[in-house]
């Protein structure tokens, strides 16, 4: 067969006979795939958040939050009517090759149980470590130079995990004042992933069922208090009683500075966090108000980033 | 036969695209900070070589020469969506590491070269061939480059751990490295192609 001669309509015609074959060719394979696409992105999601909410049969009720004319997609997560954690889909700009997407599961006190990197664009070797190098360092295997020659190489230690972090005000890494380790290397991506980490805290603090109730307790009365302490142990005669005790620290413990030491226990079941407040002083009087000895069992505590007490619960108090 | 096999070794390794010819640069330097990552970019362009030279080898006749480069592109790239579409689907995760560098291999010079050198004046069937040859050498280039890369950079290949990470040469994943251990493996190349010639 001899080739087609290059004259215009040959041309025209062979061109727009490619392209409409190319384009069939393409809708064709389109629809065949577009159906599988849209599942594996949305098993990337329900991955992603039974890891990062790592409790059974969790009910999920996905919520759209805007914060700062951005749009987050939260997901509440209930075990019966218990709400248990919320996990946040965030994203920060500021990535090396721009968006880090992650997705960050609180604890209803605001303990971080684990994350997700969803999407990045990191350099490759370096930035892309964010997967792994903010949740607990894993025990490495051995190499095969250390393997074969039966030596080992002490491994370097970093303090770099978030994962069972109680949030307190903003993540930053150590350059940057903070207490994180950022990725060797990869100082501009560890930034980036923080800051999806505190954007999907500030989302939570506003979004969260718990912390909506928080406020709540904090603005209204000290009647929705008295609710959430835990009176187990108390007589109903004393409960009155202690109440009223408690109706007059509370509302100092509001407007005062409180030293909180927190310890976050090791894993999700236990308590959620026991502190002690060692100091109770009455901003408004400068004194520390005197007899009261506050030994206090702090179940669960909410700290902003002054380090006010928003809400705890569980306080026993002992008067002089 | 024997037409076949000298057809897949000059693509292979006698006129290797990455060794010997030095086409598509942008991918071999960009993707291939893992040993993984410069394979899955090899075998995607091996792909869309062998369709492509098929195709073109089938359609050489009824193009006319003037617009036979925007026939080829069109050719090319329908290849390159529907690889990007399968990877999407059925493979994200090497979808996501890869990401840019899919849509690029239309524009990848080896594509382009082997179907004007090649399918444009040979049957399917040798084109095929061609396409194979070529794809595969430019695939193993980039294996032997990323391997040679992470373990320098990082210690390991193909994610099995060789020596303690923290020994590794960062400069190797970086854009640096990649063209400091190309262009050794291409002196490497060099050399062993004089010694042989001269025999």
């Amino acid at each position: 067969m001899k080739k087609l001669e290059s004259n215009f309509i040959n041309m025209a015609l062979v061109l727009t006979t490619i392209c409409v074959l190319a384009a069939l060719l393409l809708s064709a394979f389109f629809s065949l795939t577009e159906s599988e696409i849209e599942q594996s992105a949305k098993e990337k999601q329900t991955a992603a958040i039974s890891e990062v909410l790592p409790m059974e049969n969790a009910q999920l009720k996905s919520e759209v939050v805007v914060l700062d004319e951005k749009e987050y997609t939260i997901y509440n997560a209930f075990v019966g009517e218990d709400y248990v954690g919320t996990a946040v889909e965030s994203s920060s700009n500021s990535g090396f090759n721009g968006l880090v997407r992650v997705m960050v599961g609180f604890a209803p006190n605001g303990k971080i149980l684990n994350y997700a990197v969803l999407e990045q664009k990191e350099t490759p070797g370096l930035g892309t470590k964010m997967e792994e190098w903010f949740k607990p360092q894993q025990e490495i295997t051995p190499s095969l130079v250390e393997r074969i020659f039966g030596f080992e190489v002490k491994k370097l230690q970093r303090e770099s995990s978030i994962v069972g972090h109680m949030m307190q005000g903003n993540l930053a890494v150590r350059n940057d004042g903070g207490t994180i380790d950022a990725i060797t290397a990869a100082t501009i991506s560890s930034r980036a992933f923080l800051n999806a980490v505190n954007s999907a805290y500030s989302v939570f603090l506003k979004a969260s069922p718990l912390q909506q109730k928080k406020e709540q307790v904090m603005c209204d009365s000290i009647v929705t208090v008295q609710d959430s302490l835990s009176c187990d142990s108390v007589q109903k005669e004393e409960k009155l009683e202690f109440v009223t005790e408690e109706k007059n620290v509370v509302k100092k413990v509001q407007k005062t500075e409180v030293k909180v030491v927190t310890t976050p226990s090791q894993s999700f079941e236990e308590v959620d966090a026991i502190g002690s407040a060692t100091q109770l002083q009455d901003t408004n009087k400068n004194s520390i108000i005197e007899n009261t000895k506050v030994s206090s069992q702090i179940d669960s505590i909410c700290v902003d980033t002054n380090k006010h007490v928003l809400m705890y619960d569980s306080v026993q108090l002992e008067t002089k | 036969m024997s037409r076949a096999i000298k057809v897949f070794l000059n693509g292979f390794i006698k006129e290797n695209p990455s060794f010997i010819l030095l086409l598509g640069m942008c991918p071999t330097l960009g993707t291939t900070s893992s040993a993984i990552n410069g394979m899955s970019m090899g075998l995607a362009t091996t792909f869309v070589l062998i369709c492509s030279n098929v195709a073109i080898s089938l359609i050489k006749n009824i193009v006319p020469d003037k617009v036979r480069i925007p026939s080829y592109i069109v050719v090319i790239a329908t290849f390159v969506s529907v690889l990007e579409l399968a990877m999407h689907a059925y493979m994200p995760a090497i979808y996501e590491t890869l990401g840019l560098f899919i849509p690029l291999i239309v524009v990848n010079c080896i594509v382009l070269g082997r179907a004007e050198a090649f399918a444009a004046k040979n049957n399917f069937m040798l084109s095929a061939v061609d396409g194979l040859g070529n794809g595969l050498g430019f695939a193993f280039a980039l294996t032997v480059l990323g391997s040679i890369r992470e373990l320098l950079g990082t210690g390991m290949i193909f994610g099995v751990s060789v020596y303690p990470e923290q020994y590794g040469m960062l400069a190797f994943v970086l854009a640096p490295g990649a063209f400091i251990a190309l262009g050794l493996l291409i002196a490497i190349v060099n050399r062993i192609k004089s010694r042989t010639q001269n025999v």
